[in-house]
C-alpha cells in the first residue's frame, strides 16, 4: 500500500532542545550571562587549585591591603585574602541558590499542578495558603527561623526554598489550567492513564518553559536574598565566606578601604544579574511562539 | 423499554442514557435519552448534526466529562454498567477495551513526547510491557496503520508529521492493546479529502486486522454509506431512528433521516438543481420541545397535536431492528428520499 504524502524522505530526527540553543546563542546579553555563570561555577569547584590562601586564613602583617598582585582583591582587616573569600563564598551562594530553588521548583510544581489539575475546592485552598504565605515578609521568617534553629547555611536554605514558590505555583497552576483543556490530555484519560500520570507526564513538560525560566531568574533571586539575610547577620555564621556577610563586614571601613565592599557587592550584583540575563534568553529562546 | 433483535448479547450496551449539563442558561439536555447495542465486530455509525449529542455521548461512556451529569441510563459493557465502575476500574478498561481516536489529531497528540513512546506506553501502562518491547510494539503498529521507515519515524515528534499520518498514529496508539471496541470521533473531520478516504481505509482495515468493533461518529453520511454496518441516526440528544446501513438508506422513516438524506448533494444531478435543506435551525438542547424534538421543522407533523404533545417512543419500522422514533411511521409509509426531494425543490 503506498501514500502519496509519505513519498518525502524523513528528515534526521531534530531533538526539540537543538533549534531552543540556536537561538539562545543568538542572545548576545544571555551568552554573556552564560559565560560568567560557567566562569563562576568552574571557579567555585575549582577553588582550593585558583586561590593561594584559604578563606578564612589569616596572613600575619597583611592587614587591610588595597589590592595587588599578591592579593588581587586586597586583605580584609584580620588579613584574610578577599579573592579567596570571593572565589569561596562562590560556592556558598551557588549552593544555597539552587538548593533552595530546588525546595522551591518541587514544592511550587506540586502544589501548582495540583491546583491547576483538580481544582475547585483544592485549588481555592491551595491559592490561600500561598495567599497565606506571602503576606508573612521572609525576613521575618527568616529571622524567627535563625532564632529557633540557628545561625546556619541549612537554615537560610530552608527559609528561601519555603517563601520562594509561591510564584512558581501561580506560574504552574496557571500553565496547568489552560493546558488540561487540550485534546491531548482528554486523549491521556480516554487512553485510561493515572491522574498522577496526566498531571506529570503529559501536561507537567508542556507547562515547562515557564518554570524553567522562572527557575532560572529565582535563583538569582535567591542568592540576593542570601545576601541581605546574610548583611543581617541572620545568615551563615561569621567565619564562612558569605558574600552578604563581607558586605556587612566591609561597610565599617567603606571610607579607607572601598574594596572590601565593592568588590564581594559586585559578586553578588554580577551574579544575580547574570542569572537574570540567562532567564530572559530562555524565556526568548524557549518560546514555543517562535519555534 | 426496547428490545434490540440480537443473536448473541452485545458488547455494549446503553439504555435510555441521559447526560446533561446544569449551566447559568438552564440544564443542556447534550443527552436525552438515547439506546443502542454495539455488536461485537460490527461498525455501527451514530449521525447527526453539530450539537446532536454525539461526542458527549461518546466521551460520557468512556466517562470522560467532568462537568457532565449522568440523570439516568445504564452503559452496559459486556455485563457491567461501566457508569457504576469506581474511576480506578473504569480507566483499567478505558484504552485497553474500548478505546478512543479523537477528532483533531493536531492536538489529540503530546507535543513534547514522541511518537513512538506515545505509542508504546498505551502498551506499558495496560500490558506491562518493559520500556523496550513497549518501542518495538510502537514500530509494529506504525507498520499496521501504514507509516513506511516505522522504526524511524517512533523517534519523531507530533509537529513533524503530517495530518493524515498523526491521525494513523492516533489510530496505531487506541489499537496497541487490541480494543473490543474502538470510538472514532470524526475522525476524519480535519483531514483534507484525499486522506480521508486514505485514513477510513486505514481504521476498517485495523478493524479485520484486530477483530474490533468500531462507533464511527461522523455527521458526513457519505462517510458511512460504505462503511457501517448499522446506522443511528441522533437529533437533540434522541435517538430518532436506527437500523441496518441498507434500511436505512433506502427505507428510511423519520422524517429527520430523510431530510437528511435529501439534502445530500449527488452526483450526476442537473446544475441548476438547488439542494435541498432541512427547514428551521437545529432544536437548542435547553428548551427542547415537549413532545418530538424535531416536530417544529418536521413536515409531517401529525394533525392530531400529538407529536407537539407526546415525545415518540421508537418503534419497528421497516424490519425488525429498524426502529425509528415518529408518532407518523404508518403514515410515512411510502414516502421516499426522492418525493422529499421533489416536494422541497418544488419539481
Amino acid at each position: 500500500m503506498s501514500w502519496p504524502e509519505d513519498l518525502g524522505s524523513v528528515h534526521a530526527v531534530r531533538p526539540l532542545w537543538a533549534s531552543a540553543w540556536r537561538r539562545f546563542r543568538r542572545n548576545k546579553m544571555a551568552m554573556a550571562g552564560l559565560a560568567f555563570l560557567v566562569a563562576l561555577v568552574v571557579a567555585a569547584v575549582l577553588a582550593p587549585w585558583i586561590t593561594r590562601y584559604g578563606p578564612t586564613e589569616g596572613i600575619e602583617g597583611a592587614y587591610r591591603q588595597p589590592p595587588s598582585w599578591a592579593h588581587p582583591f586586597g586583605t580584609d582587616k584580620i588579613g584574610r585574602d578577599v579573592f579567596s573569600r570571593v572565589v569561596y563564598g562562590a560556592r556558598v551562594s551557588l549552593r544555597i541558590g539552587f538548593a533552595s530553588t530546588v525546595i522551591s521548583v518541587v514544592i511550587g510544581l506540586l502544589f501548582g499542578a495540583v491546583a491547576g489539575f483538580f481544582g475547585g475546592l483544592v485549588d481555592t485552598l491551595i491559592m490561600r495558603l500561598t495567599d497565606v504565605f506571602l503576606a508573612i515578609p521572609y525576613i521575618v521568617l527568616a529571622i524567627a527561623i535563625a532564632a529557633v534553629a540557628g545561625r546556619s547555611e541549612h537554615s537560610i536554605i530552608v527559609v528561601l526554598g519555603l517563601t520562594g514558590w509561591l510564584g512558581l505555583a501561580r506560574i504552574v497552576r496557571a500553565s496547568f489550567l489552560s493546558l488540561k483543556q487540550l485534546e491531548y490530555v482528554e486523549a491521556a484519560r480516554a487512553m485510561g492513564y493515572s491522574r498522577a500520570r496526566i498531571m506529570f507526564r503529559h501536561i507537567l513538560p508542556n507547562a515547562g518553559q515557564p518554570v524553567i525560566v522562572y527557575s532560572t531568574v529565582l535563583i538569582g533571586g535567591v542568592i540576593l536574598s542570601e545576601a541581605a539575610l546574610s548583611y543581617l547577620g541572620v545568615g551563615p555564621q561569621a567565619p564562612t565566606p558569605a558574600w552578604g556577610l563581607m558586605v556587612s563586614e566591609g561597610k565599617g571601613d567603606l571610607a579607607r578601604s572601598a574594596h572590601l565592599l565593592l568588590l564581594p557587592g559586585g559578586a553578588i550584583c554580577l551574579t544575580v544579574l547574570a542569572f537574570m540575563l540567562v532567564g530572559d534568553g530562555l524565556r526568548d529562546a524557549l518560546d514555543p511562539k517562535l519555534i | 423499554m426496547i428490545e434490540f433483535a440480537a443473536s448473541a448479547p452485545p458488547l455494549l450496551s446503553v439504555r435510555d442514557l441521559r447526560a446533561y449539563f446544569d449551566t447559568n442558561d438552564g440544564v443542556v439536555r447534550a443527552v436525552d435519552g438515547v439506546s443502542f447495542d454495539v455488536r461485537r465486530g460490527e461498525v455501527f455509525a451514530v449521525v447527526g448534526e453539530s450539537g446532536s449529542g454525539k461526542s458527549v455521548m461518546a466521551t460520557t461512556i468512556m466517562g470522560l466529562p467532568r462537568t457532565v451529569r449522568i440523570a439516568s441510563g445504564e452503559v452496559r459493557w459486556k455485563g457491567r454498567d461501566l457508569l457504576q465502575l469506581p474511576e480506578s476500574e473504569h480507566r483499567r478498561i478505558r484504552g485497553k477495551e474500548i478505546a478512543m481516536i479523537f477528532q483533531d489529531p493536531l492536538t489529540a497528540l503530546n507535543p513534547v513526547h514522541q511518537v513512538g513512546r506515545q505509542i508504546g506506553e498505551m502498551a506499558r501502562i495496560h500490558e506491562g510491557l518493559s520500556r523496550k518491547a513497549a518501542g518495538r510494539r510502537a514500530i509494529e503498529m506504525l507498520d499496521l496503520v501504514g507509516i513506511p521507515e516505522a522504526a524511524k519515524r517512533a523517534r519523531m515528534y507530533p509537529h513533524e508529521f503530517s495530518g493524515g499520518m498523526r491521525q494513523r498514529a492516533m489510530i496505531a496508539m487506541a489499537i496497541t492493546c487490541r480494543p473490543d471496541l474502538l470510538i472514532a470521533d470524526e475522525p476524519t473531520t480535519a483531514l483534507d479529502v484525499t486522506v480521508q478516504a486514505q485514513v477510513l481505509e486505514v481504521l476498517m482495515r485495523i478493524k479485520d486486522e484486530i477483530d474490533s468493533a468500531i462507533m464511527l461518529i461522523t455527521h458526513d453520511l457519505g462517510v458511512v454509506a460504505g462503511l457501517a454496518d448499522r446506522v443511528m441516526v441522533m437529533y437533540a440528544g434522541r435517538t430518532v431512528e436506527v437500523g441496518t446501513a441498507p434500511e436505512l438508506f433506502y427505507r428510511a422513516r423519520h422524517p429527520y433521516t430523510l431530510g437528511l438524506l435529501a439534502s445530500l448533494a449527488r452526483l450526476g444531478a442537473r446544475r441548476d438543481e438547488p439542494l435541498v435543506p432541512i427547514p428551521g435551525a437545529p432544536a437548542s438542547s435547553i428548551e427542547v420541545p415537549p413532545g418530538c424534538a424535531f416536530n417544529p421543522r418536521c413536515s409531517f407533523v401529525s394533525s392530531d397535536g400529538r407529536c407537539a404533545q407526546t415525545r415518540p417512543e421508537l418503534r419497528e419500522a421497516t424490519a425488525p431492528g429498524h426502529l425509528a422514533a415518529c408518532h407518523e411511521l404508518e403514515a410515512l409509509d411510502g414516502v421516499s428520499v426522492e418525493s422529499v426531494r421533489r416536494a422541497g425543490t418544488g419539481r
